[in-house]
């Protein structure tokens, strides 16, 4: 499986040459004109942490988040823009510290095309791909539900690639307020749901038996969160 | 004045995704009953009609909206639906029996799981495959 990402780079003194096939965690080079000097700027799990990372995704909505990109450039993400499913606008600063140790601030913009980037390894982020791209625009369930964003995307993708092998596997399906929901069904009252906005949560809504159930949420970032595990394991172990 | 329906009326969500039910073993999904962006869900009441005449309402209601064609329906009678302290209210547009679920509460996390809950109670009815494309 190939990812294509495609820097492009809208000043003219940061000009990508080339166009990038990497397989994940592979790194994506790209040249400047001013040194062209290859730099390893982002990874595809640079990239990953970058769009995770994000508290949201419509046009008009700002973010602030640094990355190191290599020990002497650091990309500032000011705002993400996802025009399409498969593409992510990233606009920020480079961070440059030159030989004479000057620091350079360079706007740049950074669109990111994701091909194929969810022909994935298991059903579950095929799944995800498959009912984002189904939901990308509001009102895909003809009561006037909200699309699914990116950051919701990725968050899922991330959370499915969190979930111990030796759990069943969930159904995902898309929420009407844009979010996705991972299920665990054992049978009547007894399932577990746990949804995603992109928003750095983990939303749960269980039933455990005639009587029992929760609601919450956690706060999620590179890790399944203990007390999100135990639940799912309540429910089959 | 918008009129509050009877606990004792069954209702009808039109299920227009293939993803808002439980293929395994026919039951209907949470995401099924979660309210849109404006707070509601909704719903036809279906007191005194059968399968086939609510199949008709979808078809001429939602199918039409939605431009695809519906997958079934989820009946649950309203008495659970008000018991999470929710309200039905009759909207009789685009159909005289047309109705919304109301008063979600703010939180999605509580909208959830109420939508759980009443998913967890709702029977669902499939249109046959022979008439699911069909206008009846």
């Amino acid at each position: 499986m190939y990812h294509n990402l495609r820097p492009k780079w809208e000043r003219n003194d940061f000009t990508a040459e080339d166009l990038i096939y990497s397989k994940p965690g592979k790194s994506i080079k790209f040249i400047t004109e001013e040194d062209q000097v290859n730099q390893p700027i982002l990874t595809m799990g640079s990239v990953h942490t970058i769009c995770s990372s994000l508290r949201a995704w419509s046009p008009n909505d700002y973010t602030n988040t640094e990355t190191t990109l290599a020990d002497a450039c650091t990309l500032s993400i000011r705002q993400a823009i996802s025009p399409s499913p498969e593409e992510v606008s990233l606009a920020g600063y480079v961070v440059t510290r030159r030989e004479d140790d000057y620091s350079y601030e360079d706007p740049i913009r950074l669109d990111v095309e994701f091909e194929d980037t969810a022909k994935s390894e298991t059903p579950v982020t095929q799944d995800i791909y498959d009912l984002y791209k189904e939901c990308a625009a509001d009102n895909w369930d003809g009561y006037g539900a909200k699309r699914i964003s990116v950051g919701a995307y990725l968050e899922a993708m991330k959370l499915a690639e969190l979930i111990p092998s030796e759990l069943p596997l969930p159904e995902v399906s898309p929420e009407p307020c844009g979010d996705i929901a991972f299920e665990w069904y054992k049978g009547k009252r007894f399932l577990l749901v746990l949804s995603v906005e992109g928003n750095n949560t983990i939303n749960y809504a269980g039933l455990f038996g005639s009587t029992n159930r929760i609601y919450g949420s956690e706060y999620f970032s590179d890790e399944l969160p203990p007390s999100v595990l135990k639940m799912i394991k309540r429910l089959f172990l | 004045m918008e009129e509050l329906v009877s606990p004792s009326e069954p209702t009808a969500r039109f299920i227009t995704q293939r993803s808002y039910y439980r293929s395994s073993d026919k039951t209907v999904k949470h995401n099924a009953y979660m309210p849109n962006k404006n707070g509601e869900t909704s719903i036809y009441r279906t007191t005194g009609i059968t399968d086939s005449e609510i199949y008709k309402i979808g078809q001429k209601y939602v199918r039409e909206k939605i431009g695809r064609s519906i997958k079934g329906h989820a009946e649950i009678v309203t008495s659970e639906i008000i018991k999470h302290e929710l309200a039905v209210k009759a909207d009789p547009s685009p159909h005289p029996r047309h109705a919304n679920i109301i008063d979600w509460p703010e939180d999605k996390t509580k909208q959830r799981i109420i939508a759980v809950e009443l998913a967890d109670k709702a029977l669902l009815h499939l249109i046959p495959h022979n008439l699911s494309g069909s206008s009846i």
